[in-house]
């Protein structure tokens, strides 16, 4: 059996889909052939990420909720969130918070915010908080940092976007980054949804050790 | 007479159908969660199912079995709300967002944060693929289901699943491609 056969069948192979022999065979080639036990062993590593990604837990006492809204009676059933939500118009807002770990602070639209400080080679991570009164299925969120600040752990991506469901009430986002160069920046965010589109700009201000500069900082909505 | 003692025969209670239902909950949250990849709405998808089968328990206790029938009643239902959602498009949801800032002085443990990478970079592969793909990458590479046993929660032949599959897998490959490896030994580091 040559490699090139071997590689169609890994995914056969791990989805236990070959027979016997074909099985045998291909794992006998794996023993021998480096450049197909790597690809092997890249396939593998690619099943574990799939299967880790993790399921969050419901909220407390999921199991109750379900049954207790059983209709006790022959009564008609209640619309779920979920239909109405999927369903309906969504009227209310969305509010984009960057956070601190555990707490929140609310403010009003316009007011002038704390800035966000960053300490030059320090990592900071920033948590962003979508505070969303109804759930809004399929929003897509970009986030844009400048070229002296980077992404944690990834030097060189300065964008992200990704479309996500942003559930009724707090959806959390975590950004590492770290400044590179002593200058102010702007983290840009963005949120799409249908036709609207919602633009956050919000200035870093970089210190070195040294310095300890600090200045307030205006989060303009365009 | 026959008629008023199958009136009888058919009242059912909470608990009657709670017994029966509550040890798939868990697993139909799970699927649910898969398929709209938010917990309030995964939530809210299984509810919306218990509802729908509430009035329905003597048909559901003729099921032999019932952990696959539910799963693809589940899919089934979240395949026709999405139909629904389409049909009716929601343009106001942004129209009042504002922005707040707290400063996090927290630093995470660095495999932490890139575990938040890899799941951000993740989904933004899977938010390449069609639905399609997608639910069969997430039932079955995440979840365990096998081909044969999706090919009967999807309704679609083995065949057609399978190439799905192999796509949707090349495409999020594709999309992770330059730091899979090194992404992965600093996520276990």
């Amino acid at each position: 059996m040559n490699c090139k056969i071997v590689l169609t069948q890994l995914d056969d192979l791990l989805d236990d889909e070959l027979q016997p022999l074909e099985k045998q065979q291909v794992q006998a080639h794996l023993g021998e052939c480096d450049s197909c036990h790597q690809a092997w062993q890249q396939e593998l590593q690619f099943r574990q990420m799939m299967k880790d990604q993790p399921v969050p837990a419901p909220d407390a006492g999921f199991e109750d909720r379900i049954f207790d809204k059983l209709p006790r009676t022959g009564a008609s059933v209640r619309k779920t969130a979920f239909v109405a939500g999927f369903g309906g118009a969504i009227a209310a807002g969305v509010m984009l918070m960057i956070a601190a770990a555990i707490f929140f602070q609310p403010v009003s639209q316009q007011q002038t915010l704390p800035n966000i400080t960053l300490t030059l080679h320090q990592t900071k991570k920033v948590k962003m908080v979508f505070d969303v009164p109804e759930m809004v299925a399929d929003a897509t969120v970009s986030m844009q940092v400048p070229d002296h600040i980077n992404i944690a752990g990834r030097e060189g991506l300065h964008q992200l976007e990704w479309k996500t469901a942003l559930k009724k009430g707090k959806n959390l986002l975590s950004l590492p980054i770290v400044a590179k160069m002593a200058e102010s920046g702007e983290l840009v965010a963005k949120i799409k949804y249908g036709n609207q589109e919602k633009v956050f700009r919000l200035k870093l201000d970089i210190h070195s050790i040294e310095q300890g500069l600090l200045n307030s900082v205006t989060v303009e909505a365009v | 007479m026959a008629t008023i003692l199958d009136l009888f025969s058919k009242k059912q209670s909470p608990d009657e159908f709670e017994a029966l239902l509550k040890p798939h909950v868990g697993h139909l949250y799970r699927v649910a969660y898969r398929l709209t990849r938010q917990p309030d709405a995964a939530e809210d998808l299984v509810q919306d199912l218990m509802l729908h089968f509430y009035p329905k328990l003597q048909e559901l206790k003729k099921i032999e079995n019932l952990k696959p029938w539910l799963a693809r009643s589940l899919y089934n239902r979240f395949i026709d709300n999405l139909r629904k959602n389409k049909r009716n498009p929601i343009s106001d949801a942004l129209e009042d967002s504002v922005l707040e800032t707290v400063t996090d002085t927290n630093l995470q443990p660095e495999h932490e944060v890139e575990q938040d990478l890899m799941q951000i970079r993740l989904s933004q592969a899977l938010d390449q693929l069609n639905d399609d793909q997608r639910h069969v990458i997430m039932l079955h590479d995440m979840e365990g289901y096998t081909l044969t046993e999706l090919a009967d929660v999807m309704g679609t032949p083995v065949g057609t699943l399978k190439s799905r599959l192999h796509r949707a897998r090349n495409s999020v490959k594709e999309t992770l491609s330059l730091e899979l490896s090194d992404t992965l030994m600093r996520v276990k580091g």
